[in-house]
This record gives C-alpha cells, sequence and structure tokens, in this order.
C-alpha cells in the first residue's frame, strides 16, 4: 500500500479526468473525433480534395464541414459521406455493420424478405427435383408460384 | 418557478435509492439511446422551423403516447425554465449541461421518480436515458427497450440496415447505445491503485470520467464508466460486456476497503469522524469539500465505521447540496460564498446535527 504518502500529505492528490490533463499526463482516455478523422483524411491521401468538397444535396453540409464540425447534418449523409465514413467507423467502433435492434417496419421488412428467400429456396430445390423426375405439370405448378413470388409486392 | 419543478425536489429521484446490486460501490446504473427523426435534419443543419416542428412532434408522442404502465412524463420546454432550474435539473442528472445552456426549442420528458428521462432535440432528436440505482443494467435494458419500441410505433426513426439508428455524431451510430455507471472508488483513490484500473478500461475500450464538482476538475472518488462503441456489437453484447466488467471494479474497491480497515484501521476513522465533524459542525462549506467530506462518509457507513446514517439521505445529500439544488431551495440567486453557509445549514439539519 502506498499510504504513507497520503498521510504525510494534508491535501490529497487531485485526480484531472479532464481531457486537457490526461493529455498532458500522456494518458489517452478517449481520442477526440478530430484526431482521428485528420488520421483518416490523411490515410485516403489522394482522394482527399474529392472527399472534402462532397457536399449532401439534402441538408447542405460538405464533408469538409462535417469534418471541422465532427456532427453531421442529416441521416442522408451517412450515403452521401459512405466512402469517408466507413474507414472512420471501422476506426472508431471495430465495425462497419449494425448489429442490434431495429425499428419495427425495418424488422418486420427483413423477417418477410428472409421467409420469402427461404420459400423460393425451397421451392426452387422442389422445381428441379421435379424436372428430373420429368414431372412436367407438377413442375409447372411450381414455376407458377415462383413467378408470383418473384414478382415485387404492393 | 414552475410548480411542477416542486414536486421533483420534494421527492428524490429512483437513482439514489441507494439500493440494488452493489450499491456499496455502485451509486447508478444508466442506459441512454439516441434517436432521430426521419425526413429532419440534424440539429446543426436544422432550420428553426424545423426544430420546433421536431419538437412539437417528439412532445405530442411522447405525452399522448402510452410508454408502459406508470410511465406517465412532465415534460418540460426548456425556454420557460430559468438557468437555475435547468441548473437543478443537471445536477438530477435529468438533462445534459449541453442541453441546459442550449438555446431554442428544446426540452425534456421526465418519467415518474426520474427513473426516465427523454432530452428533445439535445444533440440528437431524441436522447433517452433510463436511470437505476445499483448495478441494473439489464433491468434498464429492458425498460428503455420498451420505451423505444412505444416511440418506434408513433415516430419515424432514421435508420439504415448498415448503419443502425443514425446519429449526428458518428461515435453514437449504430445502437445508438451508451451505458454508464457511476462508482464511488475512494480506497482505490487513497492507495492510488486507479491508474492500473483506467489502463486496464482503456484497453477494452470503456471510457473513464470523473465526476466533476463546482469546478472543472474531477473532484474526489466519484467515476463514470462508459462503453465506447455502439456500432457492430447487439445491445445485449453491449449490456453483457459492461455487466462483466463492473463487478471486478467493484471487487477490487472492496478488497481494498477490507484492507485498509484491517491495517489502517486508526487513521480510516480518524479520517471519517472528522469529515463527520466538520458535516455536523461546519458554518460554511464548499460544494468541494463537500463532496469530499460526503464520499468519507459514505465510506465510514459502508464499512460500519459509521452507524445511524441513512444511505438514501446520504445519497440525497451528493445532489441536494449542490448549487442549484440549494438556489432553488431557497427560491432565490446565491452568491457563492452565501451558497456555503446556506450548504452548511442544510447539511447539519440533514445530519440530525
Ligand atoms: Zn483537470
Ligand atoms: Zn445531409
Amino acid at each position: 500500500m502506498h499510504l504513507t504518502e497520503i498521510e504525510h500529505q494534508n491535501v490529497r492528490k487531485e485526480i484531472h479526468l479532464c481531457d486537457e490533463c490526461a493529455k498532458t499526463k500522456g494518458i489517452n482516455f478517449k481520442v477526440p473525433l478530430a484526431e482521428i478523422l485528420s488520421g483518416v483524411i490523411e490515410v485516403t491521401g489522394r482522394g482527399l480534395k474529392d472527399l472534402a468538397e462532397l457536399k449532401c444535396p439534402k441538408c447542405g453540409i460538405t464533408y469538409a464541414e462535417f469534418r471541422q464540425r465532427t456532427r453531421l447534418g442529416c441521416p442522408h449523409d451517412y450515403v452521401v459521406f459512405r466512402g469517408g465514413l466507413l474507414p472512420l467507423l471501422e476506426k472508431i467502433h471495430g465495425a462497419t455493420q449494425h448489429r442490434g435492434k431495429a425499428p419495427a417496419t425495418f424488422a418486420s421488412a427483413a423477417r418477410a424478405r428472409e421467409t420469402k428467400e427461404h420459400a423460393l429456396e425451397t421451392l426452387e430445390k422442389e422445381l428441379d427435383r421435379l424436372v428430373k423426375a420429368e414431372e412436367y405439370e407438377k413442375a409447372a405448378e411450381v414455376r407458377d408460384r415462383i413467378r408470383q413470388l418473384k414478382e415485387p409486392a404492393e | 418557478m414552475k410548480p411542477e419543478l416542486d414536486d421533483l425536489a420534494g421527492s428524490a429521484g429512483e437513482w439514489l435509492r441507494g439500493t440494488g446490486p452493489e450499491s456499496d460501490v455502485v451509486i447508478s446504473s444508466r442506459v441512454r439511446l439516441a434517436r432521430n427523426l426521419d425526413g429532419y435534419p440534424f440539429l446543426t443543419q436544422a432550420a428553426p422551423k424545423q426544430r420546433a416542428e421536431v419538437e412539437a412532434l417528439a412532445r405530442e408522442r411522447i405525452e399522448g403516447n402510452k410508454l408502459g404502465k406508470g410511465m406517465n412524463v412532465l415534460y418540460l420546454a426548456l425556454k420557460d425554465l430559468n438557468p437555475i432550474e435547468r441548473l437543478f435539473l443537471v445536477e438530477r442528472h435529468l438533462i445534459s449541461r449541453e442541453h441546459a445552456a442550449g438555446d431554442a426549442d428544446r426540452g425534456v420528458a421526465v418519467g415518474k421518480r426520474e427513473a426516465l428521462s427523454i432530452m428533445v432535440n439535445e444533440e440528437d432528436h431524441l436522447r433517452i436515458q433510463v436511470l437505476r440505482s445499483g448495478l441494473q443494467l439489464q433491468e434498464a435494458w429492458d425498460e428503455i427497450s420498451k420505451i423505444d419500441d412505444a416511440l418506434d410505433r408513433s415516430l419515424t426513426y432514421a435508420f439504415s440496415p448498415q448503419f443502425g439508428y443514425l446519429t449526428a455524431c458518428p461515435t453514437n451510430v449504430g445502437t445508438g447505445m451508451r451505458i454508464s455507471v457511476m462508482l464511488h472508488l475512494p480506497a482505490v483513490v487513497m492507495t492510488k491503485t486507479l491508474d492500473k484500473i483506467l489502463h486496464s478500461l482503456q484497453r477494452i475500450n470503456f471510457t473513464v470520467r470523473g465526476l466533476y464538482g463546482e469546478g472543472t476538475q474531477a473532484t474526489g472518488d466519484f467515476y463514470q464508466i462508459s462503453n465506447q462503441v455502439s456500432l457492430g456489437k447487439s445491445e445485449e453484447e453491449l449490456v453483457q460486456e459492461m455487466q462483466g466488467v463492473v463487478p471486478e471494479i467493484a471487487k477490487y474497491e472492496k478488497t481494498w476497503r477490507e484492507k485498509l480497515l484491517k491495517e489502517k484501521r486508526t487513521w480510516l476513522e480518524d479520517k471519517v469522524w472528522r469529515a463527520v465533524g466538520t458535516l455536523k459542525n461546519a458554518r460554511t462549506i464548499s460544494s468541494d469539500e463537500t463532496l469530499e467530506l460526503l464520499s468519507l462518509l459514505r465510506l465510514g457507513v459502508n464499512l460500519g465505521v459509521v452507524d445511524g446514517v441513512d444511505q438514501r439521505v446520504l445519497n440525497e445529500l451528493f445532489v441536494s447540496t449542490q448549487p442549484g439544488h440549494l438556489q432553488k431551495h431557497e427560491h432565490k440567486i446565491l452568491e457563492a460564498a452565501d451558497r456555503d453557509a446556506v450548504r452548511a445549514a442544510y447539511i447539519r439539519k440533514r445530519l440530525g446535527a
């Protein structure tokens, strides 16, 4: 234990956890976003100018402005700045694909997609089998059902 | 003064109860979700009219929505609140300092017993948070997820299958989730073993922040641990990770507490009782000194060095002795020196001196 130090010291040593003090003490608590960004920009190198000039048609923010403020302007920026954001997200989160919950509409759409894909897979296998077995009449029925499923939903 | 705020002032928040698992070390567990409305720019790019629309829409849906059983909320528009009232909400952890300092159309919905708050137009359109006393991460997550589902039924969130819930800052994207656990680590601080914890936490992508007193320096023994990653892991995984880390730190703190008690009992008892003496007798006391002495008293109560002090009263004192609360209590603006005198009197009264 290092208590002797405290006993001889009436004033308790202050512990600084603010970013500025952390820096001077050499402890890296949280890499500021601006720093990460500049790192990514350097890596991107050649494409830097093109990237910086990208502008979101919906909210009007440019990539350079985002870099400066470290805040995006609207949800659409994730589409427009995708090229710049992917390496950035990789650096911050170590990932670029969401794996958590989703709004109900997305969740049910995803479930429906899965069910449909599964059904199609099963039917296509069945079609294959029927064709091989030369049961053409049944095969035609299955083919129609596949066609129906593949039609875009209303 | 808003009369609704007096109701809040009259009772302590759920998270101050001083109960729950690991409550001798873990003060509170908080889960926050960042959400934005589809079709509106984030706040930095939103025109005044759009910001007003977002607030009106969010407010209507939050108030009109059945968020769940017993989930009636009180909605406070920040433009109706004076600086003391805003500070009061900050001190109760219901809004952030940034939210309190911000202009234009902002608000906060506060749930029963202050276990829930929804900030409207902070950095994101919605910042939902659930606070629990002690280490109750799974419970907090279950609850906030239900509230999130309820809001999802009447609002359209900005979401992408690849990036998850879209947020103004890319550090929050994905789950939009930030878990924060507030810890009381006096023995670790006394024995100067905090650095070990800090370094091991940084290695696994957790951030640690000191709790600030009135100034800008971390005062004393309270630390908040949060996850840094919000994308690429599910909410359950994030909860599990934090749930795996916190009991280890609590164990570490408790080991040092026992060791202090065993090897330095007189020294420790002296420190604790001197703190009691000052708290019960001081005629003027700063908020930083209050935090430091209350921390020692809390340690003394947890170790059985001092008895007859209710953990809940103690936890409440940490909040109610802060400037916003004192001024709200006195119904007037007080200069620092006057606050110190009022604070000392208030503490004496609460501790039954
Ligand atoms: Zn500092
Ligand atoms: Zn945009």
